[in-house]
């Protein structure tokens, strides 16, 4: 499957091949069944009555239920899915889907679409909740293109694989659905929480904060041109010395040594309290690079170095959307300076090795978000209660 | 709530006025079919009502009643219904209870702050009272609405469809869907349905057999086995007016007299011409008398004759030539003038089957059409021969409704007989039966429209004392229960009045409208005379025809319903017969298997009781099951090729195939249908790393088992790899185990 957190910030998918039909299905449902109904009910009441008009109805009623399984079959068996696919999504954000639907068919219009995600059968699993997309209209020899609008659940690659199109149109009394295909793999990068900047200024083992060493960028003067190096700011690469000498130069600049600050997630046996800790460790490094500081990621082989500037973001979260390391595993940043701070963030009770600050998720703000599975469980005793009061018994 | 205020032209805005019309239809449809234009009018004005306070809101839908307001008047509506139901007990009450409750129902949805759901409902709703109103009625008119009705039904079904599409797809924050893209695709499509869908329709109604189990669960509704045709063998004076006013022609015939040849009739001398006899009543309805003993079925030929009563009888006969216009019925009658004596068939294309009663004198013939046939009858009153006598019930009869027995006794109290049949000689009989019918002919008007009695009331007591304002069937029927009252026996006899005379050919010339009802009264053992309490005056002029534009437009509308009436609603096997195009004398196989189901189901009737009827139900239900069954089995089998589960692996790799996929699904990972083990094994990877390892290998040993010729150490690695998944071994690193 394509990595769709290869794909640079803001192009389009790359995989804009058409889904593939897997299958078609009528599907059983209550209306139908109660149309059904109706029509048993007018047959044996015109047999009963020889009642003509009833017999007529009769005739209407099963030829509604042929026509409409015809028409319905007949636009879905011509309908075309593309999946569109933004590059990244982000746990608490909006995820929008493009769907591109075409009507080959050269006469039949399909309207009343729904176009929904099938999502695995594992809920816990489950890492996206996509919604659902609509189409009124596609008329034929026509396309549209709809967007739902769900969101993401956990961090992680979520996988993108089948697309059920969907309508009861006309009469609603069958439920026809055609399957595609379209495999693509998905980055669900943690959210990002708003830290109390307070967090940064506590001070455990009398570590004196990072909020009363942070260096203002204002005052700091050019020192040299040194060989550009991975991680430099594309903001400190000196274009004119670059161009002339044929490689890319940086930029040093003299002052006070920007402080950097490795912060290491400490994972957890709980996927969930994992996930937090993801969450508060974006939240730390979103605040600690809006307030100027270079911050670093150490994650093993996903480890980031540290670089200041609030574009950094994007490689950390990236980062911490793939961590999928074993729990109670603290990383050793690579590189490590002696004046560099390493910050910890781990969950409440975690066992973590001597460090300038620990912030645990707590501290953060993050709460430990329930597993889709958990989620759906605690919905649905929720919804027994409710029933049981309107029913009159207790909840 | 359908929120569509920002885009004036949606689709919500339209759908909403096609709503209010479909509602507002099924609503006229239930009031005429139940005639009750009065509770029609005021559900019409409360639902409208409904509609304006919570679709003209400005959040469309989410103004009216709440929820719990609408609940209780739900109860409110079911009590009220169920307690009109229990009190109105009668044939089709039950419907029309329903239908009432149906009607209020909506009516109170309509008041209701809605969800897009409940649209779906109201709509539901109105069907089933199409339905119901389709139950209880068969008029042109209703069939006029439901010819509008259905496709508009059907569009609005349509519209809701993608209203409630977008409504599923965004539940938080449904949005306005404009109309002008839809509009075209909604108008195609609802035309191509219905041109699609009415040859289907037709098909199935003409192909639908009739008159198979007829009445099999009892007459659940009033409008059972409505047919409007004029002469009908069976009374039912709960339906309100039935009368044909069609002119249609139905006989001609022509009278002379013997043995002195003398033609008869004339301008202004009518002749009734007896089809049936009817001596049975309950519950409103007069229906025929039993055969009695001696009757006979008789098997005609070209010119063959037939004589009833083979007793010397001396006197002026009549004899009654008939030329039938149009093919009758199933159980036509034989008219005649009077007592018939003996029938005679002209030129037959096949065989008439008829049934021969010489006790009432009614001749019935079945299947095999004739046209032409001569009856002899007795002009003067002589009575029947003692050997066809029936029992005579004089003073014996069953009791009528004690306000009309009263009132008999009134009436011949008042011309100075004595009421009670004890007492009063028997040739008093006759002049009591005269007053009672001077009595209803002074003073009952004449109609042609009644009105329907209450369900529960007796139709009979209702015309007395409450409408005094009925049609033939009605006077008959008063009469001859005021005649039984005060113990004289008479019966009810549906035939012609033969009134239009040509005289250019000599003739009569019957038609639909002559169809009239009359009395039959026994004065003297064995001898029955004519009575017709109909007013003569008020019946001529109803008769007469009307040269006004409204008499024109009457007329207009009168042979609309002709055509609907012969088409649609008399529709039956003989006129599914002749569409078919096989005659009386050729019988199908459709045929042969219509008349054993007929046959069967009148057995079945006449031995049925509740417990076959739950058994029948039962049985009905395992047939279907097993059929759906065995659908779904031919189904799977059908596509069991088409699975993408190893359907090409040669039976032992499909074997350890299967086990392996048993296992996985142990493990909560199900391999779907379409996708092959490899590439379900490479989904795997990333959160199953060993386990995706693993069935890699097991996938390609199991193809190169069978796709690469014989190769047992592909197979035995295979199932090694399988049973290493089963043991875990191959799972180590997924986190669902």
């Amino acid at each position: 499957m394509p990595d769709r957190a290869q794909t640079p910030p803001g192009f389009p998918s790359l995989a804009p091949e058409p889904a593939q039909v897997v299958s078609r299905r009528y599907h059983l449902h209550p209306p139908g069944f109660a149309y059904a109904g109706v029509a048993v009910v007018l047959f044996l009441g015109a047999v009963n009555g020889q009642n003509n008009l009833l017999f007529w109805l009769f005739g209407l009623a099963a030829a509604g239920l042929i026509v409409s399984g015809f028409v319905s079959g007949a636009v879905l068996m011509r309908l075309r899915l593309e999946r569109i696919t933004p590059p990244v999504a982000q746990v608490d954000a909006p995820l929008a889907i493009t769907y591109r639907l075409r009507n080959t068919a050269r006469f039949i219009p399909a309207l009343a679409l729904i176009v929904e995600e099938l999502t695995p059968q594992r809920q816990d699993s489950s890492r996206l909740a996509p919604g659902r997309a609509f189409a009124a209209h596609v008329p034929a020899r026509g396309e549209v293109t709809v967007e739902s609008t769900g969101e993401a659940l956990r961090r992680g690659h979520a996988d993108l694989s089948l697309v059920r199109v969907w309508t009861t149109f006309p009469f609603g009394l069958m439920k026809k659905s055609v399957t595609f295909r379209q495999d693509e793999r998905l980055l669900v990068r943690p959210p990002v929480p708003d830290v109390p900047a307070s967090v940064l200024g506590l001070r455990p083992r009398g570590y004196a904060g990072l909020e009363s060493r942070r260096p203002l960028r204002t005052g700091e003067e050019f020192h040299s041109l040194r060989e550009y190096a991975p991680g430099d700011s594309t903001r400190r690469i000196a274009w004119k010395a670059s161009a002339r000498r044929g490689v890319l130069i940086s930029r040093e600049h003299s002052g006070r040594h920007l402080p950097r600050l490795w912060i290491t997630p400490v994972a957890d046996p709980d996927p969930a309290r994992t996930d937090a800790v993801a969450a508060a460790a974006a939240g730390v490094a979103s605040l600690a690079l809006r307030r100027g500081l270079a911050v670093g990621l150490a994650l093993g082989t996903l480890s980031v170095m540290p670089i200041d500037g609030p574009r950094h973001l994007a490689a950390i979260l990236d980062a911490l959307a793939r961590w999928d390391h074993a729990p109670g595993a603290a990383e050793t940043p690579p590189g490590l300076r002696p004046d560099d701070q390493r910050l910890f963030v781990a969950a409440p009770g975690a066992s973590v090795p001597a460090a300038d600050l620990l912030i645990t998720t707590d501290q953060a703000g993050v709460a430990v978000r329930p597993l889709p599975g958990a989620r759906r469980r605690a919905l649905l005793t929720r919804a027994v209660r409710s029933i049981r009061s309107a029913v009159g018994l207790s909840a | 709530m359908i929120d569509a205020r920002p885009i004036a032209a949606d689709l919500q805005s339209r759908f909403r006025w096609v709503l209010l019309a479909v509602v507002l239809l099924g609503i006229l449809a239930r009031s005429i079919a139940e005639a009750d234009p009065i509770a029609g009018l005021a559900l019409a004005l409360a639902g409208a009502a409904g509609w304006c306070v919570t679709e003209l809101s400005a959040a469309g839908g989410s103004r009216g009643i709440p929820r719990w307001v609408s609940s209780i008047l739900l109860v409110v509506v079911l009590l009220a219904v169920g307690v009109w139901a229990v009190q109105n007990r009668g044939p089709g009450a039950a419907v029309s209870a329903f239908s009432l409750f149906l009607a209020a129902l909506i009516v109170v949805k309509l008041w209701e702050r809605r969800q897009v759901r409940d649209y779906g409902q109201i709509l539901m709703l109105s069907l089933f009272q199409v339905v119901g109103a389709t139950l209880s009625g068969t008029s042109l008119l209703l069939g006029a609405i439901l010819v509008v009705m259905v496709p508009l039904l059907a569009v609005a079904v349509m519209m809701y469809q993608v209203i409630a599409g977008s409504a599923r797809a965004h539940p938080e924050h449904p949005r306005p869907i404009p109309a002008a893209p839809l509009r075209p695709a909604l108008v195609g499509l609802a035309l191509l349905m219905v041109l699609a869908a009415s040859p289907i329709a037709a098909a199935i109604f003409v192909m639908v057999p009739r008159g198979v189990g007829f009445q099999q669960w009892g007459p659940v509704t009033r409008a059972a086995a409505r047919r409007t045709t004029a002469l009908t063998d069976q009374i039912d004076l709960t339906r309100g007016g039935l009368i044909s006013e069609s002119s249609a022609r139905v006989l001609t015939v022509s009278l002379h007299e013997e043995p002195s040849h003398r033609p008869l009739g004339g301008i202004g001398e009518r002749y009734y011409l007896r089809g049936f006899v009817l001596d049975t009543y309950g519950r409103g309805v007069w229906s025929r008398a039993q055969p009695s003993p001696l009757s006979e079925p008789v098997t005609f030929d070209s010119g063959q004759f037939h004589a009833l009563d083979r007793s010397d009888v001396t006197g002026r006969m009549l004899i009654l030539e008939v030329a039938a216009a149009a093919v009758p019925p199933v159980d036509a009658p034989i008219f005649s003038v009077y007592r018939p004596r003996s029938v005679e068939f002209g030129q037959v294309d096949s065989t008439v089957q008829a049934v021969i009663d010489p006790v009432t004198g009614v001749m019935t013939r079945s299947r095999g059409a004739s046209l032409n046939y001569r009856v002899r009858s007795v002009i003067d009153d002589i009575p029947l021969p003692e050997h066809l006598r029936p029992v005579d019930r004089r003073g014996s009869l069953p009791a009528p409704a004690p306000r009309i027995a009263a009132l008999a006794r009134e009436q011949v109290a008042q011309a100075g007989l004595n009421p009670d049949p004890a007492i009063r000689p028997r040739e008093d009989d006759a002049l009591a039966a005269r007053r009672i019918e001077a009595y209803l002919r002074l003073n009952f008007e004449y109609t042609l429209r009644p009105p329907a009695p209450p369900i529960a009331a007796d139709p009979i007591e209702f015309f007395l004392f409450d409408s005094r304002r009925g049609h033939c069937e009605y006077f008959a029927s008063a009469m001859a229960a005021m005649c039984r009252a005060v113990g004289i026996d008479a019966r009810v006899i549906a035939g012609y009045v033969a009134s239009e005379f040509d005289e250019d050919r000599q003739r009569y010339v019957v038609r639909e409208s002559n169809a009239h009802a009359w009395v039959e009264v026994c004065t003297a053992p064995g001898l029955w005379r004519t009575y017709d309490p109909t007013p003569p005056s008020q019946l001529s002029r109803v008769a007469a025809r009307q040269t006004s534009i409204l008499g024109r437009l009457s007329q207009l509308f009168d042979r609309i319903e002709e055509s609907w009436n012969a088409s649609v609603v008399s529709f039956d096997e003989n006129s599914q017969a002749r569409l078919l195009g096989r005659g009386p004398g050729e019988p199908g196989a459709l045929d042969r298997l219509l008349s054993w189901s007929r046959r069967a189901s009148l057995r079945w009737r006449s031995t049925s009781n509740p417990l076959s009827l739950v058994l029948f139900a039962f049985a009905a239900l395992v047939l279907a099951g097993a059929g759906v069954f065995l659908v779904r089995f031919l189904w799977t089998r059908r596509r069991g090729p088409v699975r993408a589960s190893g359907w090409a692996l040669s039976p032992p790799a499909r074997a350890v195939h299967d086990h392996l996929l048993r296992v996985l699904r142990r493990r909560g990972l199900d391999k779907p249908d379409w996708q092959p083990l490899s590439a379900f094994a490479e989904g795997l990877r990333g959160s199953h790393p060993a386990l995706a390892s693993a069935l890699r290998a097991a996938a390609a040993d199991l193809y190169a088992a069978s796709f690469r010729g014989p190769d047992p150490g592909a197979l035995a690695r295979a199932a090694s790899a399988a049973r290493d998944i089963e043991s875990g071994r191959g799972r180590a690193e997924s986190p669902i185990s």
